[in-house]
């Protein structure tokens, strides 16, 4: 039994361990060395250029463009997703069947697939679409949503809040009716308005899942890719490149695969760097609110 | 639910509906239009004036559709059924047991949810080609290699090791009093026990992979080989600018997910009260 029991967790992780090996620890060690080489003069006798390829992605005009993009992207989306998601969820809330039907309906955009997306708001935001024709209608001129620099992007957050809005809207709701009834009523005698309501009650106890909320949007934004790709081709000249965008042109485009996956690498340290930040601020929220 | 004027929040409520519904129903009207009817007017024709089928003939004509959905039902599935064995393998081994190396795995699972997927997927498509998970050996080995980093995730492990976590450890102590073998548990007492938690994961698995691109768009060229995004895509190319074939193919290629959705929709949009309760 004791020897049986001390083989059974082996047992049990041998499938996982192998798995986890073969999609993760084997390709980020050879993600590392091949962010070393030289791919671009021979594609299968690489040549090992040390740490260049990490200084050429820093220097690269090209990667700082789509840094600077995907930031634009994360200040369009974060806000308008944090508001929106919260309005969304104080409306939805509720255990009655006729709102849980409406749920149904907002929750659509979250159901289909990035791509799906894409093409359905490419034919909303195209120059003969219904934005276009509905502007048109108000006497206003039209705007080349996908093909003018200024637009672009707002253009691309719009569809991105579009469709995870209803994502976050759930994880609020689930928060919200955790909230006792009883802190509502007593507030009401009290003599609460509504906003005061939402600003001394709700939005306290949403705190805590707005920072998750606020971090699972925010690494989400930073990995904006396939709404790019089928929405603009990262045009117009380039104004809508992501860095996963750049990472996947430079690697599947312009095989230089040393150049991606140094940028790669730089890419997931600015993930875990933001990670650190969002745990420690969230980690300070909770430190206030023991003291208090 | 601070209704104090319900008229703000029927106003509210059915503004995002019609933000939410209002792309999928243009999509629908537009495929349904005429191919001499034009499609910019002022204001915006909701309803087709000639309605028509031909968009969608020509469309399932052109494109093995069926295929395409094949493509997808197996890869998503063969995916999601490793993602949950593995989640439940390694969540039972981590919530119920003490072993050498525990940390150091722990360490791992959280590695692997700081590291985007888009740093490994160069490797690892070096590493399918090597083993020839490609279209070039056939459609069960594109479909595995399709698969393959989706089958496990650091997520699922630790969302079943927690479920397990909150599971009193009696029904098990008595499944083994009576006899259980260590798969007898894990199959017959604890899965049963954690179905929510496995149903969530399965349906996270689903539409992660379902909804996959990147991945299967450098796997899959020729048509028979493409999944329903990227013969999306690709519908795009073929039909390059006539959005009434185009709107017509997203529709077909749109309605499984509706139908998963309709299945389905009781456990997504579920709050958390409910499955507790």
């Amino acid at each position: 039994m004791s020897s049986k029991a001390k083989i059974a967790p082996f047992l049990l992780l041998s499938l996982p361990f192998l798995s986890l090996m073969l999609v993760f620890v084997v390709p980020l060690i050879q993600a590392v060395s091949m962010s070393g080489l030289d791919f671009t003069h021979n594609l299968y006798t690489p040549q090992w250029v040390g740490v260049a390829n990490y200084t050429n992605v820093l220097t690269s005009p090209d990667f700082a463009q789509a840094l600077w993009n995907t930031l634009v992207l994360l200040v369009y989306i974060l806000p308008a997703v944090l508001v929106l998601s919260t309005l969304m969820a104080l409306l939805f809330a509720g255990r009655f069947q006729a709102v849980s039907l409406l749920r149904v309906l907002v929750y659509l955009p979250v159901v289909i697939s990035m791509v799906v997306a894409g093409m359905l708001w490419k034919w909303l935001l195209a120059g003969e679409g219904l934005l276009n024709s509905g502007l048109a209608f108000l006497q206003v001129p039209s705007v080349p949503w996908l093909s003018s620099p200024n637009w672009v992007l707002p253009a691309i957050a719009l569809v991105v809040v579009w469709k995870a809005s209803a994502y976050y809207m759930m994880m609020l709701i689930t928060r919200l009716e955790g909230i006792p009834k009883a802190m509502y009523e007593s507030a009401e005698l009290d003599g609460a308005n509504a906003l005061q309501r939402f600003y001394f009650i709700t939005l306290p106890q949403l705190k805590g899942m707005l920072a998750l909320v606020a971090m699972i949007c925010t690494l989400g934004s930073l990995k904006i890719f396939s709404e790019v790709y089928i929405l603009t081709g990262g045009g117009p000249i380039g104004t809508s490149k992501t860095l996963i965008f750049y990472l996947y042109e430079r690697a599947f485009q312009r095989l230089d695969l040393g150049i991606a996956a140094a940028a790669g690498l730089i890419f997931a340290l600015l993930i875990v760097i933001l990670t650190l930040i969002q745990k420690r601020l969230t980690a300070e929220h909770h430190e206030r609110k023991g003291a208090s | 639910m601070q209704a104090k004027n319900p008229w703000l929040s029927y106003l509210g409520r059915t503004f995002f509906i019609l933000i939410a519904v209002m792309p999928f129903l243009w999509m629908l009207s537009t495929s349904f239009k005429g191919s001499e009817e034009a499609l910019f007017t002022t204001p915006p024709q909701w309803v087709p004036l000639h309605p028509t089928w031909e968009h969608y003939v020509k469309v399932w004509q052109a494109l093995p559709m069926l295929q395409f959905f094949v493509n997808s039902l197996v890869v998503t599935t063969l995916a999601s059924f490793g993602n949950v064995l593995n989640a439940v393998l390694a969540g039972i081994a981590l919530s119920r047991f003490d072993f050498k190396g525990k940390t150091l795995f722990f360490a791992l699972i959280f590695a692997t949810m700081f590291v985007p997927f888009e740093v490994l997927m160069i490797p690892l498509y070096k590493s399918v080609l090597q083993l020839g998970l490609t279209a070039r050996s056939g459609t069960v080995p594109l479909w595995i290699g399709l698969a393959l980093p989706f089958c496990v995730s650091g997520f699922g492990i630790l969302m079943v090791k927690d479920a397990v976590d909150n599971l009193p450890p009696y029904y098990e102590e008595a499944a083994l009093l009576d006899g259980a073998s260590l798969f007898q548990r894990i199959f017959g007492v604890i899965m049963p026990l954690i179905q929510p938690t496995l149903v969530t994961l399965t349906i996270f698995s689903f539409i992660a992979v379902w909804g996959d691109f990147l991945w299967a768009s450098l796997l899959t060229n020729e048509p028979q080989t493409l999944t329903l995004t990227t013969g999306l895509v690709q519908l795009q190319g073929q039909f390059s600018s006539d959005w009434r074939q185009i709107s017509a193919g997203t529709v077909l290629m749109l309605l499984p997910s509706l139908l998963f959705f309709g299945v389905m929709q009781r456990y997504l949009i579920q709050s958390q009260g409910g499955a507790k309760g």
